[in-house]
Parts: structure tokens; C-alpha cells; sequence
């Protein structure tokens, strides 16, 4: 499997430990929480399996010209309308989670406007990259934080006051059902493979979904699930932990550098969140872009040789983007996260029957 | 071949004599003895005197007849074949005579060059390479080429660019190895170029690049042979220009202006060490003073208590806000280093004290820096020079003030936003066809060639 | 000249925004010498009427060049009021700078407060963001502003004498409990904990200040302080120590033994028939420190054998007296909760049932393994 499949994956994996998921996990934490991460783990999985299967058999090709070829042009309009929104929400979400972030840890006398602008004028110049050029990025951003969390990560566990006890209570509590939010908040982390859409045009070489591909994969997402699950338990106590707003940032910061020159680990953390998130937002959007300038586009809206419909879809999800992050408190969030995340099982199972439908009349 | 020539020889020797009448170093000739006559036309400055005298003048007086003559003529190594007017004219120029005998035109090339000398590496020094590096003369350098690279794959052709100036240009590359996509596309952009003149591979280099306004170099100008060497066994393409030094590498990725010729010849944990120094010293470079700004400006409570302190003691006193300060000491410093390139050597020492001591001890005294920026400022000119080609160095002062910046109204938020920016630009560029930032791992080839993931 | 601006107009107005942008203070500009750090909080009972508490700020005075400071390095300011945050935005009236706490490390609580409910007087730490997670918390005898206000001799510039006692970098101590604010918050929420802090005091003539012992806290009780030895016995329980001091006195021979590795791990065992008890093994290994007799090699097993049964004393008497005044600084409700299976109840049935009944089974194992340099 190609390398950038796992970056893919991973980033996605990285930037859900620091958004909603672990808060909708330890509200549960008395319940069934635990038995939806072991739960999770191969659904997770079996999702990962399908989407690569079944990309692997077109190279080259993504999900918009493979239903120019089978799929009546109806549903194909109808179903990428779908998927441009869905992106766009879920690189949405991402940037009103961090921006909060930011506002309440490092700035708090910055406009969360300003915060929201900052970051998506960046996002704006990347949104129009190229495919190719976005998994470089990928992968840059990649190689340079993900040893860091490593490290911190490894830090925290082996950190004094780090108690097993609480962890341990929290294991205790392990014999309760799982409910559907939880098992589709943690499921989520292993959604990365579907950005695929747009991606496999890049994947013009034959792929291979092997055992190694999802022992990988299937490690990576046990690791990040139990990390940010258990870590802040551990750190910030059993019955503490739910009372904390952002669980993962508040844990980090209860660790200390004690020969560095930076003291507090949480400036760190953030900084580094800030690259992968970015990375995520970046992905998300410019397949919403690529999706929807697939489905609209405006042949004669030019300026100087630029068609100009993908500016206008930036600019429509900035202002959006504007108007919900001034709208929303945190519990919203939280809350219409958790819906996000409950929507997905039933777009994933959309999509797995057009892919049946055009793996059978591929081969026909 | 000779009858176009034959039809107008007299239009032909008509046009040459209009042509250069005016410049003193136009020679016309008349050789006779008993019947034998031939004339000669060139243009003395660039004519190589003694291969004149040898090759031409005196075998006209020892052989008996205009025809052994013109045969012995025809078969000298230094004839060129006429293709038309401007050739004729052209090949004058550069040093070749024009011979008339029998009633038709040869075209000799005896030409002089001063420039051949091999000269010493003076911008890329290194401790153990080689020391020699190209000469200003075309003929030496592919000669030098050759010499290090005896393979018979090696492939040199010529071209003639700029429409006034007509200067020789040589592509050399390696016809088993070499990237055929980039070989291409190097070679339509050379025939679309449509300036007037052209003298140095340095103004090509922009020439080549796509972009009218480009910041960062997609392209190597070295001056060294042994460079050269590395880089065309590794598939690229080499472009030298007659009358320069220096000659250009495309295509060029990033981490190709971060690496230094010296790393093949050291041990490996050496190597590395000297690597993870430069990179260390390109972070410095660009973040130091940015980060200065974002975190005594916007969350002082980063860095450790002392720390803080120290920094919050320094600025008594001074009296404009941290991002102003730094601006006033960069931009001094950036006058010290393009001053110190056109100083005479006689006043290069003075220089350095006056900047270093005087400037930096003088400001603190009289409280218009604080001394955390002077170290600041220090750190980050030495580590600007650590990058090994200076084309990058350059760009990077650069794209320092867009950090600095950032880092301004947004702080820590803005700093990283912007590198982050910054590694996005550099992912989009591409380099004749090769992606400008990715990092090759797997070291497969077919990523080498450029195919996709 | 037209065409020109028509070809700039886009980077003339970028170049505006970004002006504007730079003019703008609404980001959080605020440069360093326009703040002021505040290095420790103290929190007492008000004295007078109507307000609840008395909060003392130590700030710190930068210096141009910290190695030739002399005279004072820290001011203090003091309020009374009825709600934390109150008296520090009446406390900014009356300095010239915006207080900055990210550097704020220690808070000190005066003695007379740790009956009231401590979670309303942390509550405004945990809440607000710029208060460090890590900042240690202590109890301040006989005040706390007492307590911030002394400069000890010792201290160097920029070297805050309070945050080197705590640090590891600084003093290493086993009467010194070093509790953080977020172990203090996840303690006093969990049911099974309770939290201990260290107290300083200040001697009588205010130039220094003394950490050597600890109170438990626990919110419907009586705080509950323990003793010197009872500190460092907890200490060493709590596996917090790299090394400690043991003072044994046998018969007529008093010997210090130096210890460099010790572990302690227990286990709470409750069956249907007997009564609950917890085993515990300690183990102890060092070397001899100081004797005032000359020691043969050979007693040294005697003597490692009375050392044993020493501490035992000293462990069963430390529990028991925490078994009396029900506090559990210890954890044991914790771990009650962590080996057993959640029911309903479970953990009513440990505060009423198990822990007053509890019995301690301890077996230290002290191994002093030379006499030092000499016999």
C-alpha cells in the first residue's frame, strides 16, 4: 500500500484525538465506553478494508469519474452534493474546535474572527493545490510532528504522577452495552481512507490491501483510541476528567519539561495540534472543492485564464465558516459533533452499495 | 553545398566588406605568387595568429598548385561547413576565416580565446575536493567534463541563444540516465526564449523559470566540476554557457541546494552531523526572530520564569515595541551584508568592527536594543550563511520578514501558520516536472523519474 | 502613472489590510515590559467584615542586568474581598501594568481557610486558563501572607526561593510533599482520595522558611496535620522518594541509615469470612549514614532485621491513626475501586463497611548493605 494511504489515514487518526471524540467518549466513561472502542476496532478496520479493495481496482481513477462511467448522472450529482457538504462540515467542525482551542488557551484577547480568518487564508492558497502537491504537504507535515506526539505521548504515560488506579477504575466499568454515538465517535478515527474520493486520481500505481496495511493501520488506531481515552483519566482523575472542557489539552498540561526551556508541554502540544489539524483541513476541503467543481462548474467564470469556481466556493465556506464560528458555544459543538459522527455510518453504507453497483458493472 | 555560394560570390564578398568595413580589425587579403591567388577575409582581434600564419598562409606558399591548395584546404579539421549568410557572418565573429580560392568560399576556424585559463573554486570551497573549478572558455570546460566523466553515454550538444549576442550554449547530459520528461522540457524553454541578450547562466536560470516573479531557485548555478559530475550521472541536465564560469543544474529539488559536496567525501555519522546542523541552522534562521517577537509580545509565560525575566529586564529603557526593534536591527544587519560584499579588502576589517562591536555593544548602551536581540540577531546572520548554496540563502533572508510578519499579528498562531504556508508554496513548486518538495524515502525509481506516489 | 496603479491596486490593498492589521492592538499585542509577572498568590481569612478573603500578590521587579541586582526584586500588593476574582481586578487599580500569571507557580493558603471548602478557593484557578495546571499548592502557617512576604537569605535574583522547595531541581526532601494543582483538584473530586498538602512556616523573625511536615484535608472533617516523621513516612508509602533517612535507635546504639532504592506495593484483600485486611511489603535498601558506636560487618543483618520492625511500628501506627480520623490521604478507597467490578454502592460499602474494620499487615524489609567507608 502506498505510502500516502497512511498518511492519509493517520493524520485524520491524529486530529480526531484532539477534537471532539475523547469528550463524547469519557462522557460515557461510566458506561460503555470501553467496549466501544474493542468494538470499534473492527469496524473500523473492515471499513478501511472495503474502501481499499475497492479502489485498488481502478487506479488512477477517482469517485467522480468512476460513476461518469456507471452511474446515471442523477444520482451522481445528487450523491457528490452529498459528499461536498459532508466534507466541508467535517473541515469545518475542525477549524471551530481549533479556533476555540486557541482562543481559550493561548489568545483570549484575540477576535475569534481574526483566529478563523488567520487560518483560513491559508487554507485557502492549499484548498487549490493540486492533488499531488496536497500529499506532500501531507507527508512534510507528517515526518515532523507525529515522533513529537510519540514522544509526548510516551511521556505522559511514564510520567509520577500519571496513577494506574484511576485507569484502572475506569477499566472496571467495562461491563456496560455501548451506545450507537460512541461507537461511531470512535469509529471515526478510521474514516480516513474514504478521502480517497478524490485522492485515488493521484494512486496511479497498483495498490494492495494486505495484512501488513491493516495490522498497521489496526495498531495505529488502537494506540490513538486508548491514548485518548485512558490518558486523560490517568492524569486528570476518574470522576474529575468529566468536568473538564478539553479533556486531551488540559491532560498535556498537567506535564512538565522539567529541563527544557519551555516548561509547560501544553504550548508544545498546541503548536503541533495546529500543524496536523491544519494538515486535516487542508485534506478535507480540497476534496470538498474537487467534488464540487466536478458537479458546478462555470465554464466561462474567468479572469485572466483562472476559472474562477473554485474561488467561489472558498469564499462561500469562509463566510460560513465566519458565521457558525460566532454562533456556536462549546456545548453546541460538542453536540452537533456528535451528530456529525452518528451521520456517518449511514454515508458509509450509501457508498458501499454504489461501489458494489460499480464493481459489478465494471466487470460486466 | 558551394553552388548557392558559387552563384554570388562576389554578392558574397561584397556583403562581408559592407558589413565590417567600419571596425578596424577587419582584414581583407590578397595572397598571390605567380598564378596562385587567394584572399582572405577575417577579423584579426579574434583570430588565433600563429594558426593563421601555420595553417594557412604558409601552405598557400609551399604548395605548388590552387588546387592542391584548395584540397589541402578542404581537408584541414578546422573547416566548417556553410550553411548561409548569417553563418558566414556569425562563424566570422567568433574567429573563423573566410578563404576564396578557386572561386569558392571555405570557411576556417581558427579562433583565439584568452579566456581558457582553469581557474580555482572560490565560491564553494571545500577542504578535500577538487580545487579547480570551470573556466570562462567553452571548449575547456566541456574538455574538463570530459576528462572527469569517461563515458561514451555522455552526450554535449550546442545551441545558439540570444538573438543580438549569440552565444554558444552546451547541453551536457547523460544519455543512459538521464530524466528524457525533463530533457524535453528543458529543451522547449530554451527555444522559446526570445531575449535580445544573454550573458550570464545566472540571467538563464530566471529565463528558464516559469514564473515571472519567483522567489526561490528551481534551478543550481555551481562551479564546480566535481558537482557537475555527481549531478549528471544522477540523470540531470548541465547547461554551460561559453564566456561563464559558472554553470546550471536543472532540475534542482530543495534538499539538492541543502546538501554541500563535502558530504560525499566525509565519513557517514560526520556527514549526518554536518546535515542535521544546516537544517537546525535554516530553522534558526527563519524562526529565531519571529519567535521573539510572538512570545515576548503575546505569551511571555512560553518560556521558563528566568528566561522571561531576563528578557522583560533587557527592554528596560527601550522605547518602541519588540517587533519594531527587531525590524530596525535586521535591517541593519542586512546592510552590513550586502555592504560587506562591495567593500574594497582594504576596508573589510574596519567593517566588521564597526558592525559587530561598535554597532551591537554602542545600541545596548544607549538603550535602543536590548542585548537579547543582539544575540538574536548574531544567531541568526551567522546560521543564515551555514545553507551551502547561496541562491537558497538568499531566498530565505527573504521570506524571514514574511515570518517575522506573521508572527507580528498573530503571534504564535501566525508563526507557525505561516510555515506552514511556506511548506505548502514550496510543495507546489515544481522544477521542470520534478516536484520541489517531497521527500524521496522508498528510493524507488520510478519516483525518481517523477511518476506519482 | 494610471496603468501603474491599476496593475498595484491589488498589493496596495493588501499592503493596507496588513497596515491595518499591524495598528490593530485587538490581537493581544502587549509587549513584555508592559507586564508584570505575579509569581505566587497567597489566600487568607479576611479580616475585615463582610469580605471572605484576604489575597496577597508577590510580583516580580525586573532588573537590567540580573547578575548585579541588588535591593528588592519583588513588591507585594494585598486585598480583601468577597470572591477571588474581585479582589485581583481591584489589585490591578493600583499597579501600571497588565499582571500577568502564566509564571504564577505557587498558591499558599492560610492555615485558618483549610476548614472552609477548598474547591471554591481553587475553583477560579482550575476555571481561568493562564494559571498553570502544574502550579504547586501549599498551606502557609502562620499566614500566608506571612509567607510570600518573607525573602529568604538564600535566595538568589530571579531564583524564587518558593519554587526551588518544590522543584526537583532545587531542594530534595522527604518531609516535603509536593502536590500540584491538579493532583489537588483530581484528589478532592474522587471518592476514595483525599488530598494532603505541605505547610510552610515562617520562624519568628520572618527570614526563612521551613516545609517539614503536611496536612490531610478532607472536607467534612477536620483537617488533620501529620507530624515530621509522619511526612516522611507517607512519603516513602507513596513511593514519591528516591532516598531517604532512617534515625533508628537500638538500645543504647543510634544508627542513621542512608536509603537509595525503596518500593512499596500492597494489596487490599476482602473476603466473605475474615475481616479485610492489606497486605503491604516494603522494601528498603541502603547503607549505614552515621553511628555512634563501632559497627561490625557481621550485626549488620541484626541490625537490618530492627530496622524492620522500627518502621513497622512507625507504618501500622500512621494507619491507624488515619483509620481513626477517616481520612484516606493514602488512596487505599482508590485502589478498593480499581480491583473490584463497578456495583452499585460499591463505594458506600468501603467508607462504612471496609475501611474502619481494616486491618494493616505490613512487612518492611529494610537491607543496609555496607557500613560505608569505614566499619
Amino acid at each position: 500500500m502506498s505510502r500516502y494511504f497512511y498518511y492519509i489515514t493517520f493524520i485524520n487518526m491524529v486530529t480526531s484525538m484532539a477534537a471532539s471524540m475523547p469528550k463524547i467518549l469519557l462522557l460515557h466513561r461510566e458506561g460503555g465506553a470501553i467496549v466501544s472502542i474493542l468494538v470499534s476496532i473492527p469496524i473500523g478496520l473492515g471499513v478501511c478494508y472495503l474502501i481499499g479493495r475497492f479502489y485498488q481496482c481502478f487506479p488512477g481513477k477517482g469517485l467522480p469519474e468512476l460513476m461518469d462511467d456507471y452511474i446515471p448522472k442523477f444520482i451522481k450529482i445528487l450523491f457528490l452534493l452529498v459528499i461536498g457538504l459532508v466534507w466541508f462540515a467535517a473541515g469545518l467542525l475542525s477549524v471551530i474546535m481549533y479556533s476555540f482551542i486557541i482562543k481559550r488557551f493561548l489568545s483570549p484577547n484575540a477576535n475569534l474572527i481574526y483566529i478563523v480568518s488567520l487560518i483560513l487564508l491559508f487554507i485557502y492558497y492549499g484548498a487549490l493545490m493540486k492533488s499531488k502537491n496536497v500529499l506532500y504537504v501531507l507527508e512534510m507535515i507528517f515526518i515532523l510532528t507525529v515522533p513529537l506526539v510519540i514522544l509526548l505521548i510516551v511521556k505522559a504515560f511514564t510520567n509520577d504522577y500519571f496513577e494506574m488506579d484511576f485507569v484502572k477504575v475506569a477499566i472496571m466499568h467495562a461491563q456496560n452495552f455501548p451506545t450507537f454515538s460512541t461507537v461511531s465517535a470512535a469509529s471515526f478515527i478510521f474514516w480516513g481512507p474514504a478521502n480517497l474520493v478524490i485522492f485515488n486520481r493521484v494512486m496511479t500505481k497498483k495498490q494492495s490491501m494486505t495484512w501488513k496495511s491493516l495490522a498497521i493501520l489496526g495498531l495505529f488506531g488502537t494506540g490513538v483510541l486508548l491514548t485518548s481515552y485512558f490518558m486523560p483519566i490517568g492524569l486528570l482523575g476518574f470522576e474529575n476528567v468529566g468536568t473538564i472542557i478539553y479533556p486531551g489539552i488540559t491532560a498535556s498540561d498537567t506535564l512538565h519539561f522539567q529541563y527544557w526551556i519551555i516548561e509547560r508541554v501544553v504550548f508544545v502540544v498546541l503548536m503541533l495540534l495546529l500543524a496536523i489539524t491544519f494538515a486535516s483541513i487542508l485534506t478535507h476541503w480540497h476534496v470538498a472543492i474537487e467534488v464540487l467543481t466536478n458537479v458546478i462548474y462555470f465554464k466561462k467564470f474567468k479572469w485572466k485564464k483562472h476559472n474562477l469556481t473554485p474561488h467561489l466556493f472558498l469564499i462561500i465556506f469562509w463566510i460560513t465558516s465566519l458565521q457558525v464560528v460566532t454562533y456556536l458555544t462549546e456545548y453546541q459543538l460538542v453536540k452537533y459533533t456528535g451528530y456529525f459522527y452518528n451521520l456517518f455510518p449511514f454515508l458509509l453504507t450509501v457508498m458501499f452499495l454504489l461501489f458494489w453497483v460499480i464493481r459489478r458493472r465494471a466487470k460486466a | 553545398m558551394n553552388t548557392v555560394k558559387a552563384l554570388s560570390l562576389h554578392e558574397m564578398i561584397s556583403l562581408i566588406t559592407q558589413e565590417f568595413q567600419t571596425s578596424f580589425d577587419f582584414v581583407e587579403k590578397t595572397l598571390q605568387i605567380d598564378e596562385k591567388t587567394a584572399q582572405l577575409l577575417y577579423i584579426k582581434t579574434v583570430v588565433n595568429g600563429t594558426d593563421l600564419q601555420e595553417c594557412v598562409i604558409k601552405p598557400f606558399f609551399e604548395l605548388p598548385t590552387e588546387h592542391h591548395y584548395k584540397a589541402y584546404l578542404t581537408s584541414l579539421p578546422q573547416q566548417q561547413e556553410l550553411k548561409g549568410k548569417e553563418q558566414i557572418l556569425d562563424e566570422m565573429t567568433r574567429g573563423s576565416i573566410v578563404v576564396i580560392v578557386q572561386g569558392s568560399i571555405l570557411l576556417l576556424d581558427i579562433k583565439k580565446v584568452n579566456t581558457d585559463s582553469v581557474q580555482q573554486v572560490n565560491l564553494e570551497p571545500t577542504l578535500q575536493g577538487p580545487e579547480l573549478a570551470l573556466s570562462e572558455d567553452i571548449a575547456t570546460n566541456i574538455n574538463l567534463i570530459r576528462q572527469r566523466y569517461h563515458s561514451p553515454s555522455l552526450t554535449i550538444e550546442m545551441q545558439q541563444i540570444g538573438q543580438r549576442s549569440n552565444q554558444s550554449l552546451a547541453i551536457v547530459y547523460d544519455s543512459q540516465s538521464v530524466n528524457q520528461a525533463v530533457l524535453e522540457i528543458i529543451k522547449k524553454k530554451i527555444e522559446s526564449l526570445h531575449s535580445p541578450l544573454i550573458q550570464t547562466t545566472a540571467e538563464m536560470q530566471r529565463l528558464l523559470n516559469d514564473k515571472k516573479r519567483s522567489l526561490l531557485p528551481t534551478s543550481m548555478l555551481t562551479e564546480r566540476t566535481d558537482r557537475i559530475i555527481y549531478n549528471i550521472s544522477g540523470g540531470k541536465v548541465v547547461l554551460l554557457l561559453d564566456g561563464n564560469p559558472v554553470s546550471l543544474i536543472a532540475p534542482a529539488v530543495f534538499f539538492d541546494f541543502m546538501s554541500a559536496t563535502e558530504d560525499n567525501y566525509r565519513p557517514f555519522w560526520v556527514t549526518m552531523f554536518n546535515k542535521i546542523l544546516r537544517y537546525l541552522g535554516l530553522i534558526i534562521c527563519l524562526t529565531l526572530p519571529a519567535l521573539y517577537v510572538a512570545i515576548s509580545s503575546y505569551n511571555p509565560e512560553v518560556f521558563r520564569f528566568e528566561l522571561a525575566l531576563s528578557v522583560s529586564g533587557s527592554r528596560i529603557g527601550v522605547p518602541y515595541p519588540s517587533f519594531i526593534e527587531v525590524l530596525f536591527m535586521l535591517i541593519v544587519m542586512e546592510l552590513l551584508i550586502e555592504a560587506s560584499i562591495r567593500l574594497p579588502k582594504v576596508i573589510a576589517g574596519t567593517a566588521t568592527t564597526v558592525g559587530g562591536l561598535i554597532l551591537g555593544t554602542a545600541a545596548t548602551e544607549a538603550a535602543l536594543t536590548s542585548t537579547i536581540m543582539i544575540i538574536i540577531v548574531s544567531a541568526m546572520a551567522i546560521s543564515t550563511f551555514v545553507i551551502p548554496i547561496n541562491e537558497l540563502g538568499f531566498a530565505i533572508r527573504i521570506i524571514k520578514y514574511g515570518v517575522l510578519l506573521f508572527a507580528t499579528i498573530g503571534g504564535l498562531l501566525g508563526l507557525v501558520l505561516f510555515l506552514l504556508g511556506f511548506i505548502m508554496y514550496m510543495a507546489n513548486m515544481d522544477s521542470f516536472g520534478e516536484p520541489y518538495f517531497k521527500l524521496f524515502i522508498q528510493r524507488k525509481t520510478a519516483e525518481v523519474k517523477g511518476d506519482t506516489a | 502613472m494610471m496603468i501603474l496603479f491599476q496593475k498595484m491596486k491589488v498589493l496596495v490593498l493588501v499592503l493596507i489590510l496588513v497596515g491595518n492589521s499591524l495598528l490593530q492592538t485587538g490581537c493581544g499585542f502587549k509587549d513584555i515590559d508592559k507586564r508584570i509577572f505575579v509569581l505566587a498568590i497567597g489566600i487568607d481569612q479576611a479580616e475585615s467584615k463582610g469580605n471572605r478573603y484576604k489575597v496577597t500578590l508577590k510580583l516580580a521587579l525586573p532588573s537590567g542586568s540580573v547578575k548585579q541586582a541588588t535591593g528588592t526584586m519583588y513588591s507585594y500588593l494585598t486585598k480583601d474581598s468577597t470572591k477571588m476574582a474581585d479582589a485581583i481586578r481591584q489589585l490591578k487599580t493600583q499597579v501600571d501594568k497588565e499582571f500577568d500569571f502564566g509564571h504564577l507557580k505557587t498558591i499558599i493558603i492560610g492555615k485558618e481557610l483549610l476548614n472552609d471548602d477548598i474547591s471554591e478557593i481553587t475553583d477560579i484557578f482550575l476555571r481561568r486558563r493562564d494559571f498553570q495546571r502544574i502550579t504547586w499548592v501549599a498551606v502557609g502557617s502562620p499566614t500566608a501572607e506571612k509567607v510570600i512576604k518573607t525573602e529568604p537569605k538564600s535566595e538568589m535574583p530571579a531564583s524564587v526561593s518558593l519554587f526551588n522547595i518544590f522543584a526537583n531541581t532545587g531542594v530534595e526532601s522527604p518531609y516535603i510533599v509536593t502536590s500540584y494543582l491538579f493532583d489537588l483538584r483530581r484528589k478532592m473530586k474522587e471518592h476514595g482520595v483525599d488530598p494532603i498538602l505541605p505547610v510552610i512556616q515562617v520562624d519568628k523573625k520572618s527570614t526563612k522558611l521551613i516545609v517539614n511536615h503536611s496536612a490531610v484535608l478532607s472536607s467534612q472533617r477536620e483537617t488533620l496535620e501529620l507530624t515530621p516523621r509522619q511526612t516522611k513516612i507517607y512519603n516513602m508509602l507513596k513511593n514519591n522518594l528516591n532516598k531517604m533517612e532512617l534515625m533508628i535507635k537500638k538500645e543504647d546504639l543510634e544508627y542513621i541509615v542512608s536509603i537509595d532504592s525503596l518500593k512499596t506495593n500492597y494489596k487490599i484483600l476482602t473476603s466473605a469470612n475474615s475481616a479485610p485486611i492489606i497486605k503491604m511489603n516494603v522494601d528498603l535498601v541502603g547503607i549505614l549514614e552515621e553511628a555512634d558506636q563501632y559497627i561490625n560487618v557481621k550485626e549488620l543483618n541484626e541490625l537490618s532485621n530492627f530496622a524492620s520492625k522500627e518502621v513497622e511500628k512507625w507504618v501500622e501506627a500512621l494507619f491507624i491513626t488515619f483509620q481513626k480520623k477517616n481520612v484516606d490521604p493514602l488512596g487505599f478507597g482508590l485502589r478498593y475501586k480499581a480491583t473490584r467490578l463497578y456495583k452499585e454502592g460499591l463505594f458506600s460499602k468501603w467508607e462504612e463497611e471496609v475501611y474502619p474494620n481494616l486491618k494493616l499487615d505490613v512487612s518492611v524489609n529494610v537491607g543496609i548493605k555496607s557500613t560505608g567507608v569505614i566499619e
